[in-house]
């Protein structure tokens, strides 16, 4: 189910008003940003898209939707994917909150330390000696580390 | 960067939680030293892999393996202990010698279990065994009863671990199954496959016993199936999937019946290394079986294959186009293996990658090709040109390069004649080589490349 903070607006206006139609309701989304948003609108209408063009052929579906990802992917800049992440978080859109989330995941995916932290924009506030005895501790999941 | 803190400070940890568990697990291990605020995130992720592999160093003596071992069983048991999620997703464990932790891995069996694991991974077998003669290695683990009862579980790994066929049975709702080093009756495979009607993806890894193989049934939804040096009693693979999109064969050269469908077949991969016979006819039995997988548009082939099958009773190519979009080539660039590769290029004009994987290779000494040829003069004969490379070839790959004589005038081809090229990657090799060769040796022929005329006027060369 897409975007279903929204639809529980609709839901409740349905069961206030039986006899309007169209409704004229303003949904409030005030921890969304209008650029994210638009982002995650066109994703879905795309998914949908694609789904109904495709209603019989699975795998077509999958094919498709893999290549729009990863068009998409290459436009958006890693700075918006925290945005995009808190955007689809908040109106419980799960796939594309999979989405963004695996996007992060692969951008730091076998990163340093320091490459990671410049990505989110951390600083370490460890105490001294702490941070290396957590290094030592977990040596062994160091191996094997991009370079910067 | 301000941005970035500013927006950081905003993902939740449940937020994060969800970016982790998307890392492999040493990976989201690592993400506790980034600072106080993500020390224990990670501890929540659904992800789990315990892999001996990254504490055990196989080059020290047994008692010091013995005790990285026990350190590693400690490090999965504590942490097992601390885990504050729910559910998990994957739970992987990798042990060899698990005679001695049976205690423990049943305890972190149980974890699995009781946090509704989706999918269980467990591999004893042990990367000192010896690939030839699999029944030496009986394994000696038992799938605990408990897990039986998970009824759910979508996805098994078992690599030299036991269990009693009757229980297995239980395990209805299996998409991935993959064994390794395991003695499986043919009964028991066909029996899974029609106890388990969504399953999509099956892999054999040395398993034996097999009478034969045979994957096929009603309502069979198999996506993928990779057959991996398991021995067979009697060498014949009978395979009719419709659905089957991925085929991988490793091992002797077999009778292949296969039956798959157009619009589903993509890829295949067929790697004969460890044949070290020919026979007559056996070209001939290559092309049935590519022949069988005709729609394929990713192929990948041994050396082997490029020195037999044009040895059957068509030398030239296949009686019709291939639709073979990326072909690579197991191959260590010798000339007994270019009227294989000459056969494939001719047979597949839509070609757009094609990816060399160069390194030492079973060259058969018996070989005769089917036509007289001049080897050295084979790719700059400029009377033969293939349509693939003339127009449709993008990428050219060069993985082990070592600057051979031959490596050289196969990749001066693609750049003199693929007009539509846009690039090329060569990476060198890392062995030295027997004539004093070495890495930067192998760079700086490469690097010679650069200079050879280019028929395609976008084509980038990359030397790494």
């Amino acid at each position: 189910m897409k975007f279903c903070a929204v639809k529980q607006y609709f839901d409740d206006e349905n069961n206030n008003n039986i006899t309007s139609g169209a409704s004229t309701t303003m949904i409030p989304l005030p921890n969304v940003e209008s650029h994210p948003l638009a982002i995650l609108i066109t994703y879905c209408k795309k998914h949908l898209k694609i789904k109904a063009n495709n209603a019989d052929n699975k795998k077509e579906t999958e094919k498709e939707m893999e290549q729009y990802e990863q068009e998409l992917l290459k436009k958006v800049m890693p700075q918006e994917l925290t945005e995009l992440i808190l955007a689809a978080n908040y109106l419980n859109f799960k796939e594309a909150l999979d989405f963004f989330c695996r996007a992060v995941a692969s951008a730091i995916q076998n990163k340093s330390i320091e490459f990671v932290r410049k990505f989110f924009g951390l600083e370490s506030d460890f105490e001294l000696g702490e941070e290396e005895k957590l290094r030592e501790e977990f040596a062994w999941s160091f191996e094997g580390v991009d370079e910067d | 960067m301000a941005d970035n803190m500013d927006m950081f400070r905003k993902l939740s940890e449940h937020l994060i939680l969800i970016i982790i568990s998307f890392l492999p697990f040493k990976e989201a291990v690592r993400t506790s030293v980034l600072s106080k605020r993500w020390r224990y995130i990670w501890h929540g992720t659904w992800n789990i892999e315990f892999d001996e592999r990254a504490f055990v160093d196989f080059r020290e003596s047994q008692e010091m393996q013995a005790s990285q071992r026990r350190g590693f069983i400690d490090f999965a048991l504590q942490w097992i202990q601390n885990y504050q999620g729910r559910d998990i997703d994957k739970f992987q464990l990798t042990l060899s010698k698990p005679e001695n932790f049976n205690g423990d891995i049943q305890r972190c069996i149980s974890f699995a279990i009781t946090h509704n694991v989706k999918g269980l991974g467990l591999d004893f077998s042990d990367p000192t065994w010896a690939e030839d003669n699999l029944d030496n290695h009986a394994a000696l683990l038992d799938l605990p009863l408990n897990v039986f009862g998970h009824v759910f579980l979508e996805s098994i790994k078992l690599f030299s671990c036991n269990f009693r066929n009757s229980d297995f049975m239980n395990f209805r709702a299996l998409k991935q199954v993959s064994f390794g080093w395991l003695e499986l009756s043919l009964s028991f495979l066909k029996a899974l496959l029609k106890n388990c009607p969504l399953l999509e993806s099956l892999s054999l890894k040395k398993c034996w016993n097999l009478d034969h193989l045979e994957i096929s049934g009603q309502n069979l939804r198999l996506k993928s199936f990779v057959a991996d040096n398991c021995s067979l009693i009697s060498d014949e693979i009978v395979i009719d999937a419709p659905y089957l999109r991925f085929f991988k064969y490793s091992g002797k050269m077999a009778h292949f019946e296969i039956e798959i469908h157009r619009s589903h077949m993509e890829e295949a991969d067929l790697d004969f290394g460890i044949q070290f016979e020919h026979y007559d006819g056996i070209g001939t039995d290559l092309y049935n079986l590519l022949n069988q997988l005709y729609p394929v548009k990713v192929l990948t082939v041994c050396s082997f294959m490029l020195q037999f099958l044009p040895l059957g009773d068509e030398p030239v190519r296949m009686g019709f186009d291939m639709r073979i979009k990326h072909l690579t080539l197991k191959t260590s660039v010798h000339p007994f293996e270019f009227i294989g590769i000459r056969f494939l290029l001719n047979s597949s004009p839509h070609l757009e990658t094609l990816t060399l994987d160069i390194g030492p290779r079973r060259i058969f000494g018996g070989y005769r090709p089917p036509v007289r040829v001049n080897f050295n003069r084979f790719w700059l004969e400029r009377s033969i040109k293939y349509k693939c490379v003339q127009e449709s070839l993008k990428v050219v790959e060069a993985k082990g390069f070592k600057g051979t004589m031959h490596e050289l005038s196969l990749l001066a081809h693609m750049i003199i004649y693929g007009r539509v090229l846009e690039r090329m990657d060569v990476t060198v090799s890392k062995e030295e080589g027997d004539n004093g060769g070495n890495e930067n040796r192998y760079r700086e022929i490469a690097n010679a490349m650069l200079e050879f005329p280019r028929a395609s006027p976008i084509l980038q060369i990359s030397i790494k």
